[in-house]
């Protein structure tokens, strides 16, 4: 009797085994459902030839600025919420850089909006530098507004999604960071760079070592509905209450049956 | 203890492992002791293939760059943190030696329910191999860390759905286990054996078998979540889907620091059965250290937020959750208070055993008193996600919980298989274990008090040092765990026969021969005074 009951807790688990494995060779991870996010291309080489405005409304190709290391942070200019986080914390962490900007490396914001204009990215450019505290070469960190076509052909060849809504956007935030020939060589996610990772990063990319992607909680530009979640906050209600009533009549059970008695025991 | 049938109980009877014989006697068994080896086995292979994972953690840390990939790194730190949690420290005490000695140490004959007794054993087994499947199959081993944050979890194209899949078995086998001992503890003690004159260790795996019943079901629901979410794209941790990561890692350490608990509460349990035995002398505040057994598991309950310190929780909850942390502290020190208080002009009798406690005091203290440094909110900002963290939680759980098995090992071994390692051997294993611990975790915490941050498989020249002697320290540490096994292998062989009670202990389980027989006892005993009355065993001698 018993070893049946056994054989068939197996033959369930196995089952479930297998199912499970089934389950997970067939569906495909879903990706970027919304269109958005980040695919990382990690040691591919980015095309250089792509053209830009710089901050004085002159074309320039990215071949022109990239021959260091170089932080590329992708952005639109009158973002009213994170871009502008981000690229307030990267002049912080430049702040605290030791490396020397301009000569190991060099910072390229590029707007994906193609309806912003060098004026605009001028006026940025002016109020970033400032916030650095320490003497910061001007050609060492470039504002570039594209058109776009060529802003398409970065953003792809980094994998970076993002949508337009109204006169905003829905994007991902990172810094990407590119080795003097332009390949791929870390992701950096959030809003809130650390120092030493961009330290790191920068070493790496100087000798073109690729990096694995470190804190990979990605922040969007978007913020958390609370009232969507509905389903899930019940879902944790009911279980949570379940899992109280249990323990609650697994109490009382203990307590009203008490002790086994001592004969019952003894007449094993 | 006395027992009515003291006398009867001395005549040799033929062991459980006389029995029966054959593996089906062993896998199908519904013996509490056999169940509790069978654990045991397991317990002791996947420690060691989490030990070699780490070996070579640090191996890289000696040449990053030459030795593995970054992808192979984050997958070693992975695994390592699942096997070692999930698989050894979590089920290893209560599992192992809550199922072979709590049922004796209360004067019965076997736990409440045996046949779900097996039934966890099975799961545990089914899990293990679940998680074992994980590292073999799909598009590779897991890679994000034995935490499984979102909603990099849910995005990583590496095998994670296997891994939580067996992290959810291995939760129901924890359940199941939890509540067979609570049951097993209330309702068979034997008479006379009132609450208060139960064996501390009965106290800590009672007080765990709580907080395993009540935390682990949440686990459960959050890999079903991760399971949801991965599937059929149902929006709960990930925010492009409307989801909260933040969620997750609520619902994460809801379970996960409470498991904290469930692996140092019965490692405390231990080395309060064991001091006083080597004291010779009556534990100091038991009804003390009973009670901070179950305020650890109330109060520990409440805690988890001190891991969310940065993820922009309110300061109102950051403030709380440090609190609670602190306050948490107190029971802890209570139990190192009272363990010291009764060695205190004890007959201390140095013995492998005592040494491994003694051991398990001062490391705890360390790792207790790091973990309030990290506890209180301003240093925590400086010393999240740096080497620090790991460098505080080895030393709770492997210089706590590991050393409090490792004195359970020494302990009750010659209970367990009648026969005595030797213990000159046992001593040298310790000491130089000791030492390499202490070379290994002491420089995890100055790296990252320096800031170097956990889970990089690169660092910063100005590390190398540290680095270096934390690498040196893990093979010093190895070469001790090796010896330590080795010795106590061989005495499984080739060791002296042990008598019925080498120690001198006054618990049940000596009372009885060794190794036990099938039936625990002839006649159910009838207890008349506390576990650590050392007067009444020389009275009955």
């Amino acid at each position: 009797m018993r070893a049946r009951f056994v054989l068939k807790v197996l033959i369930l688990l196995i089952g479930a085994i297998f199912l499970q494995s089934a389950v997970n060779a067939h569906v495909e991870q879903p990706k970027n459902l919304s269109g958005i996010g980040i695919d990382e291309k990690l040691g591919q080489v980015i095309p250089l030839d792509l053209s830009f405005y710089d901050e004085n409304g002159n074309p320039v190709t990215l071949k022109q600025l990239i021959h260091t290391p170089a932080i590329l942070a992708l952005v639109y200019l009158h973002c009213p919420n994170v871009c502008s986080l981000l690229l307030q914390n990267l002049a912080n962490v430049l702040n605290q850089l030791p490396a020397e900007p301009g000569k190991e490396y060099r910072v390229i914001s590029v707007s994906f909006d193609d309806r912003e204009n060098s004026r605009l990215a001028l006026e940025k450019k002016k109020t970033y530098l400032k916030m650095i505290q320490k003497p910061f070469p001007p050609e060492a960190w470039r504002f570039l507004t594209g058109d776009q076509e060529n802003i398409h052909k970065l953003t792809d060849a980094v994998g970076f999604h993002f949508k337009r809504v109204g006169d905003d956007f829905e994007h991902p935030v990172t810094l990407i960071v590119l080795a003097p020939d332009g390949k791929i060589v870390r992701y950096m996610y959030g809003a809130d760079p650390l120092p030493f990772d961009l330290k790191l990063a920068l070493v790496e990319a100087s000798e073109g070592r690729i990096g694995p992607t470190i804190a990979k909680v990605v922040r969007y530009c978007f913020s958390y509905d609370p009232k969507a979640n509905k389903l899930v906050f019940n879902m944790l209600k009911v279980t949570g209450t379940v899992t109280l009533l249990f323990a609650l009549s697994f109490i009382l059970f203990l307590l009203l049956k008490g002790k086994k008695p001592y004969n019952e025991e003894r007449g094993e | 203890m006395t027992s009515t049938g003291a006398t009867e109980n001395l005549r040799p009877r033929i062991s459980f492992y006389q029995d029966h014989h054959g593996i089906l006697s062993w896998i199908f068994t519904l013996d509490h002791k056999r169940i509790g080896l069978l654990y045991l086995i397991f317990v002791i292979a996947f420690f060691f293939s989490g030990v070699v994972l780490g070996f070579l953690m640090r191996l890289q840390m000696l040449a990053p760059g030459n030795i593995m990939k970054p992808q192979e790194y984050n997958s070693l730190f992975t695994l390592h943190g699942i096997i070692m949690i999930f698989l050894v420290v979590i089920p290893a005490i209560p599992t192992v030696f809550g199922n072979f000695f709590l049922p004796i140490q209360i004067g019965a004959r076997d736990v409440a329910f045996p046949r779900i007794n097996l039934l966890s054993w099975w799961l545990y087994i089914t899990g293990a191999a679940i998680v074992a499947l994980s590292v073999f199959t799909g598009e590779g081993p897991p890679d994000t860390g034995w935490t499984f944050y979102a909603p990099y979890s849910l995005r990583t194209t590496v095998n994670v759905p296997l891994a939580v899949f067996g992290v959810f078995i291995l939760g129901m086998s924890s359940i199941l286990t939890g509540i067979n001992l609570v049951t097993t503890t209330h309702r068979l003690r034997a008479p006379g054996l009132t609450w208060k004159r139960l064996p501390l260790f009965v106290w800590a795996i009672y007080a765990t078998s709580w907080v395993q019943i009540l935390a682990t079901p949440v686990i459960g629901v959050t890999m079903v979540l991760i399971f949801l979410e991965r599937f059929f794209g149902v929006g709960v941790f990930d925010p492009t889907k409307g989801g909260d990561p933040i969620l997750y890692q609520h619902m994460f350490w809801i379970y996960s620091h409470p498991a904290t608990y469930i692996m140092i509460l019965p490692a405390m349990g231990i080395v309060s059965d064991v001091v006083p035995v080597f004291a010779r002398k009556k534990i100091f505040g038991y009804t003390a250290i009973a009670l901070s057994g179950m305020a650890i598991a109330a109060v520990g309950s409440l805690v988890w937020g001190h891991h969310m310190f940065v993820s922009g929780q309110s300061d109102f909850a950051n403030l709380l959750f440090s609190l609670l942390t602190f306050l948490v502290a107190v029971p802890s020190a209570i139990k190192v208070f009272n363990w010291v208080a009764t060695l205190h002009k004890g007959s201390v009798v140095i013995e492998p055993p005592l040494l491994f406690c003694l051991a398990f005091i001062f490391l705890f203290s360390i790792g207790g008193l790091t973990g309030l440094i990290q506890g209180a909110l301003a240093p925590n900002v400086h010393l999240h996600d740096t080497y620090w963290i790991p460098g505080h939680f080895h030393y709770i759980i492997f210089g706590g919980m590991g050393f409090g098995l490792f004195a359970a090992f020494h302990y009750w071994f010659p209970k367990m298989f009648g026969r005595m390692y030797n213990r000159k051997m046992a001593i040298w294993a310790w000491a130089i274990m000791l030492i390499g611990f202490n070379i290994f975790y002491f420089s995890m915490l100055l790296l990252g008090w320096e800031g170097m941050p956990r889970r990089y498989y690169d660092y910063l020249p100005q590390f190398r040092t540290l680095h270096l002697t934390a690498t040196f320290g893990s093979w010093i540490l190895i070469a001790g765990l090796i010896l330590m096994f080795g010795n106590l292998f061989r005495g499984l062989f080739k060791g002296e026969k042990a008598e019925d009670n080498p120690w001198n202990g006054v618990t049940l389980e000596w009372q009885i021969p060794s190794p036990p027989p099938t039936e625990n006892f002839e006649q159910i005993p009838v207890i008349r005074h506390g576990p650590y009355d050392f007067k009444e065993l020389e009275k009955n001698e």
